[in-house]
Parts: C-alpha cells; sequence; structure tokens
C-alpha cells in the first residue's frame, strides 16, 4: 500500500492499545506505536494510558464492551480476565506462525499460561534481588552477602548493622527491609518450602508449620530483633527512598531499584536473596494480551507480536527483558548502571524456584482478605498463627465458590 | 510615663501579631516551596537527610523532561477546554436557574429549589454507574462531552449559593429598570449579573478549581492519550513500581501555577465584593 497522501484516511483499522507504566516507558511505547504504524500502513495505533488502578480501569472497559484492543497486562490481574473468557486465547496463533516459546524465560511463561492456555505475549519480567549498601557494610566491617548464604547470616548481618548512630535512642540505620506483602514474604515462604496455596488451588497452606515460620521470621525482624523498619518507621516514606538516603543497609526491592539507585551518593550492590531449606523468589510478568472481542485480531497479534519480537523487545526499561538472549545482553557487570553482582540477577531469573505468585483468577478478593488478617501481625499485635487460622476459611470459602 | 507604656504595649502587640502571622505563613508556604525546590533537585537528593533545600544544582532539564515524557502541552490544552468550559456553562446555567428561584415570581418556585436542594444529599458515587451507564449508551466516552455537558444543567451548590446572594439585592432595583422598560431578561444581564459579580466570581473560582483538578472523571471517561488531561498525566508520574519524585514534583508547579494565576486574579473581585457597598434598601 503506497503512501498516497490523506495520512488517516489511509488507516482504515484503528486498533487501540490499551497501556500503563512510568512515564519513560509510555513514552518509549509511544515511539513503538508511531514504529509500527509506519511498518502498516493500514493501521493506526491509538495509544490509551491508563492511571490509577489499571485492573478496575481495565475490567470496567471490559465489562462495558469499551476495552482497547491489546492490553499491558500483569499476572497479577492476566489470569483473573483470561478467567472471565474476556482475553484471546492465543495457542493457535503461536503454533500457525511458529513462534519459540523458549527464548523466554521459563519464569516469564508461568505468568502468561493460565489452565493450560497461553493469554499473552511477555515483554519483561521482574524478580526481587537483595539491594546492599556496601558503604554502610564496611564502616561496620561487615562482610558482603555471599552465593549461598542463609537466613541466619542475613539476621546476624542485620544485627551488626541496624545502628543508632547519634545515641538518641532512635535507630538512624536499619540492618534490613522486607516488604510485608506478598511479593515481600512469599520469597521467604518458597525458600522455606511452602506456599500459599497447593497445587490445584483448592487448600489454603499458609497454616503449614514452613510458611508460619516464614512469617514469624520476618515478623521478629521488625519487632523481636528490631532490625527492620515497622510501618511506624516507615511512615509514609517509600523503603526505597529511605535506603536510597542510606538509612536502610539490606533491602528486598524488584530489580527496578537498579534502574531508581542510579546516582545514588554511596556503593551499592545486589545480592540473591538469602536461603533456607532451597532458594526462592517470586516473578512479575508484563505482557500483552488481546481483548476476544476486537475487531481486527490479525492486526493485534501483529502488533503484540511486534512490541515482544522485534526491535521494542530491546529497549525495555526498569524490569529484565523476557527474552533470555536480550537479558543476558543487557544485564551484564560492566554495562552502564549495572551492579558488579549483575550475574545474580540472571541467576534468580532463571532459578527453577522463581515462579510466578499465586495470582488466582479471585486474586484480588482474596489477597484482601489476606491484606486484612496479616496486618496485625505487621503491627505486632496478633501471632503469625492467629492470623492464618482467621484468613483461611474465608479464602477457601472464595476458592470454593 | 503612661503614654509611653501604652506606645510600648502597643508595638509589643505587633511584634506579637507579626510573629504569630510570620509563622502562619512560613506553614502554609513550606509545602509549596519544598515542591518548587525538589521539583529542581537530582533523583538522589530529594530525600537526603538533614533535607536539602536549596539544590546544588537547579536542574531546570527536570521541567523539559516532564513535557519530553509526557505530552504536556496537549494535556494543558485539554485540561484548559475542559476547564473552561465548565466554568462558561456552570455560570450561565446557575445564573439563570438562580435568576429564576430568587427573582421571578411563578407557582411551585419554592418546591422546585427545596428540590433542587434535596439532591445535595445523594452522594456521589451513588450516581456515578447510571451517569456512566447514560453516557455510554450515548457514546460520550473518549470524548469531552461527559465531562462538559452537564455544567450547562445547574447544580444544587452554586445555584443555592447565587440564589442567597440574587436576594439580597434590592427589588427596587428590579422595579426601576421595569419602570425604564427592562424586559424580565433585561434585569438578568443589566441588573442581577453586574451586582452579583463577587458571587459569579467566586462560582466561577470553584468551578474551574474542580474542573481543572478534577481527577476521576477523566479518570473513566477519557481514554486515548490525545483526550486526556493533566490529572491523569500527573497520575502517571506516581510510578507503579517508584516515584520519580523530582518528575513528579515538576509535573505538580505546571498544574498548580495556572490555578495560583486564577486565584491571584479573581481575588480582586472577591475583594471587591467585600467592599461593595452604597445600595439603601
Amino acid at each position: 500500500m503506497a503512501a498516497c497522501g490523506g495520512e488517516d484516511e489511509d488507516r482504515r483499522i484503528e486498533l487501540r492499545w490499551g497501556l500503563w507504566g512510568t512515564p519513560e516507558a509510555v513514552q518509549n511505547q509511544r515511539r513503538f506505536a508511531r514504529d509500527f504504524m509506519r511498518l502498516h500502513p493500514n493501521v493506526r495505533v491509538e495509544i490509551e494510558p491508563v492511571a490509577g488502578d489499571v485492573t478496575v480501569a481495565f475490567s470496567m472497559r471490559l465489562a462495558g464492551g469499551d476495552a482497547p484492543d491489546v492490553l499491558y497486562a500483569g499476572n497479577w490481574f492476566l489470569f483473573e480476565f483470561a478467567d472471565k473468557g474476556t482475553l484471546l486465547p492465543l495457542d493457535d496463533l503461536i503454533a500457525r506462525d511458529g513462534i519459540d516459546m523458549g527464548q523466554f524465560f521459563d519464569s516469564a511463561l508461568s505468568g502468561i499460561q493460565w489452565d493450560g492456555a497461553t493469554y499473552a505475549l511477555p515483554e519483561a519480567i521482574n524478580v526481587e534481588m537483595l539491594f546492599y549498601n556496601q558503604d554502610i557494610f564496611d564502616r561496620y566491617g561487615v562482610s558482603y552477602p555471599e552465593p549461598g548464604w542463609t537466613w541466619d547470616d542475613y539476621l546476624e548481618k542485620a544485627r551488626r548493622l541496624t545502628q543508632d548512630t547519634d545515641g538518641d535512642g532512635r535507630t538512624d540505620i536499619w540492618g534490613c527491609y522486607v516488604w510485608t506483602w506478598i511479593p515481600g514474604f512469599l520469597p521467604f515462604m518458597l525458600q522455606n518450602e511452602s506456599n500459599m496455596f497447593d497445587d490445584d488451588f483448592r487448600r489454603f497452606t499458609m497454616d503449614d508449620p514452613r510458611a508460619i515460620e516464614a512469617l514469624q521470621f520476618i515478623q521478629d525482624l521488625i519487632f523481636r530483633y528490631r532490625v527492620a523498619p515497622g510501618r511506624q518507621a516507615l511512615q509514609s516514606q517509600l523503603s526505597i527512598d529511605m535506603f536510597a538516603s542510606g538509612r536502610i543497609a539490606m533491602g528486598s526491592f524488584g530489580y527496578w531499584g537498579v534502574r531508581e539507585l542510579q546516582g545514588a551518593p554511596f556503593r551499592w550492590d545486589v545480592a540473591e536473596l538469602p536461603r533456607r531449606r532451597t532458594t526462592g523468589n517470586v516473578v512479575h510478568v508484563h505482557s500483552f494480551a488481546i481483548n476476544r472481542e476486537t475487531e481486527h485480531p490479525e492486526e493485534a497479534w501483529e502488533l503484540i507480536k511486534y512490541l515482544t519480537l522485534d526491535e521494542p523487545a530491546r529497549e525495555v526499561v526498569y524490569l529484565i527483558p523476557a527474552q533470555k538472549r536480550i537479558a543476558a545482553e543487557m544485564i551484564r557487570a560492566g554495562n552502564e548502571g549495572m551492579p558488579a553482582n549483575a550475574e545474580a540477577i540472571l541467576a534468580t531469573a532463571t532459578d527453577p524456584n522463581t515462579v510466578s505468585p499465586p495470582f488466582g483468577p479471585r486474586f484480588g478478593e482474596y489477597s484482601s482478605v489476606l491484606g486484612l488478617e496479616l496486618d496485625g501481625v505487621w503491627l505486632g499485635k496478633v501471632s503469625v498463627e492467629e492470623a492464618v487460622r482467621k484468613a483461611k476459611p474465608q479464602i477457601e470459602l472464595i476458592l470454593s465458590e | 510615663m503612661r503614654r509611653g507604656s501604652h506606645k510600648l504595649s502597643r508595638r509589643l502587640f505587633l511584634l506579637l501579631l507579626y510573629a504569630v502571622l510570620t509563622a502562619g505563613a512560613v506553614v502554609m508556604v513550606a509545602p509549596f516551596l519544598w515542591m518548587v525546590s525538589t521539583s529542581l533537585k537530582a533523583p538522589h537528593e530529594t530525600f537526603m537527610l538533614p533535607p536539602i533545600w536549596i539544590p546544588e544544582d537547579f536542574r531546570f532539564e527536570n521541567y523539559a523532561e516532564v513535557f519530553d515524557r509526557l505530552p504536556f502541552f496537549r494535556f494543558l490544552l485539554n485540561t484548559a477546554t475542559i476547564a473552561g468550559l465548565v466554568t462558561f456553562g456552570v455560570l450561565l446555567s446557575c445564573s439563570l436557574t438562580a435568576f429564576a428561584l430568587s427573582r421571578l415570581r411563578f407557582r411551585g418556585r419554592d418546591l422546585v429549589f427545596y428540590i433542587l436542594l434535596a439532591t445535595m444529599i445523594i452522594p456521589a458515587p451513588v450516581t456515578l454507574v447510571p451517569i456512566f451507564a447514560i453516557m455510554r449508551r450515548l457514546e460520550w466516552t473518549n470524548t469531552f462531552l461527559p465531562l462538559v455537558v452537564p455544567a450547562f444543567f445547574g447544580g444544587a451548590f452554586p445555584v443555592f449559593l447565587l440564589r442567597q446572594f440574587f436576594m439580597r439585592i434590592p427589588r427596587d432595583l428590579d422595579e426601576a429598570a421595569v419602570m425604564d422598560g427592562c424586559s424580565a431578561f433585561g434585569i438578568y444581564w443589566r441588573v442581577i449579573l453586574p451586582l452579583g459579580k463577587p458571587a459569579l466570581a467566586t462560582i466561577g473560582l470553584i468551578s474551574f478549581m474542580g474542573a481543572w483538578n478534577d481527577f476521576f472523571g477523566p479518570l473513566i471517561y477519557l481514554y486515548s492519550i490525545k483526550k486526556q488531561t493533566l490529572t491523569l498525566g500527573l497520575a502517571t508520574f506516581q510510578g507503579y513500581y517508584a516515584t520519580d519524585w523530582h518528575l513528579l514534583m515538576a509535573a505538580t508547579v505546571i498544574v498548580t501555577l495556572p490555578i495560583l494565576l486564577a486565584f491571584l486574579f479573581s481575588q480582586r473581585f472577591f475583594v471587591e465584593g467585600i467592599t461593595m457597598t452604597g445600595i439603601k434598601g
């Protein structure tokens, strides 16, 4: 089709693309849309960035029959939409075009496949890493984390790193920080060979002694050993900002911390999370899915293939590219902005114990129940046993519906 | 002697007064200054302890970056269009309604007014879904219409405020105008509107600010990036994983500035309104 004037008239097919993310990511995606339109002169791509709660916005528009053709998705809500039948299963198209899914991290696939079907193509993944402030370690003569380190090593270092520098009785430097939400505590549970649910998503298994032990460890870090800031110490400050201002010695953050800490006025590096019985980590998967009601499935498919397999796949910001080869090129010590121990990031991404959290179709419901019950645990007012005992029947009721 | 001590206590009083006022001003202006200061910082300076008020280098490029990352000019234009139309719509429809409810006599007038007032009791979230469904049926989603058109159909609070204000304008003026051959619309246009300026300025400012700062309306109705507003752009800077505070603050300054200017301009009318006297009833 020749470019014969009347730019927009020629573009008979309009594809609506719903997306979200940092302004930088939105900026890039606008560029990808323009590049795609150059390659496909008959298609016009309309960008629809979503502010606020993405899950709510997308489900509202899907329910109202007013949703974009292509959706930027996260594994924390993808399966909810897939389960409602609002997304196009892609397996036939993948087989038809002979796309090698083996080029993506296995952990990425765990975030796009549900009940034996594939609902999206993965763009990027995010795993939790341990970030540590080398200046603080050096100041107090604590050795850096080593591969294969354990919870005991972690606690021992945290205790030596926790400091009241001005002697006013209040902690100025916290030894460690753990996010008290699923991506924060689930790695500890996985490391202790436990999980939130059994394999077929019927039984809530956080009352397992190993799961309780993992949560107890985190509660103890805050209230017994007082080496991690609780909610009060954090106040409204974001933990990454607290780490960036040198008030946390070791913090578990997503891979995005690498970007966030550029220009920090101290030396830092990353390490794998400590282990207990085994390794364990969680993965967030960002992907592109297709609205089942789209009038242009072929063009939508072309767009998501372009975004995940073509040039844009090399321009992932903030996260780890889902393609193993590209990730290995980008995340390498010596590359600009990469920490010395970048190897640990790839090792974590390929570790078989790095898995998608149990983001089932009813995640929104049971996670809010769980959040409410665990609240007391993270305030130091309720024991872990009591909280999970109370959560269990409520969550199993939701699962049985 | 006595006179001297009187003077002294007066001075002390003034000193105290100024001290209290200065403290108040500092408290009020500090967050604003912090916003401006953060908007000029390098990323790692934002949460330094002790806090840095004056950044090492003024990074004006933060502002350029905001415009670079998102189409902020487009957002600015969209927001100004919506806020301008909403303000115009509210002023037009509410002043006409308030005029009818305060100056004209017709059967059931007060009943209409009370029903109007009663609508204020219904919380907005209750009507949210039905209104959204209506807009969807009209195929008005992803246009400015759902945000602008309702403004042309009045609103309980501005009508109430204007009605109360218009009631206090002496009826003698209407009668004089009628004597001179003025129609009902003439009274509205030539008598009530000019005298109602302070109340209209208040309503105008409130509507403008409301529309300018509205997040929820644009969030549910405007999908395409070409139609979106400043508040939605601002929300994008509040990141999913982490927040670039320096950019968020630069964007916030850009969003706040027009409101500040709008206030400075209409403040003149407020003062005029307060000093407006001279009509003997």
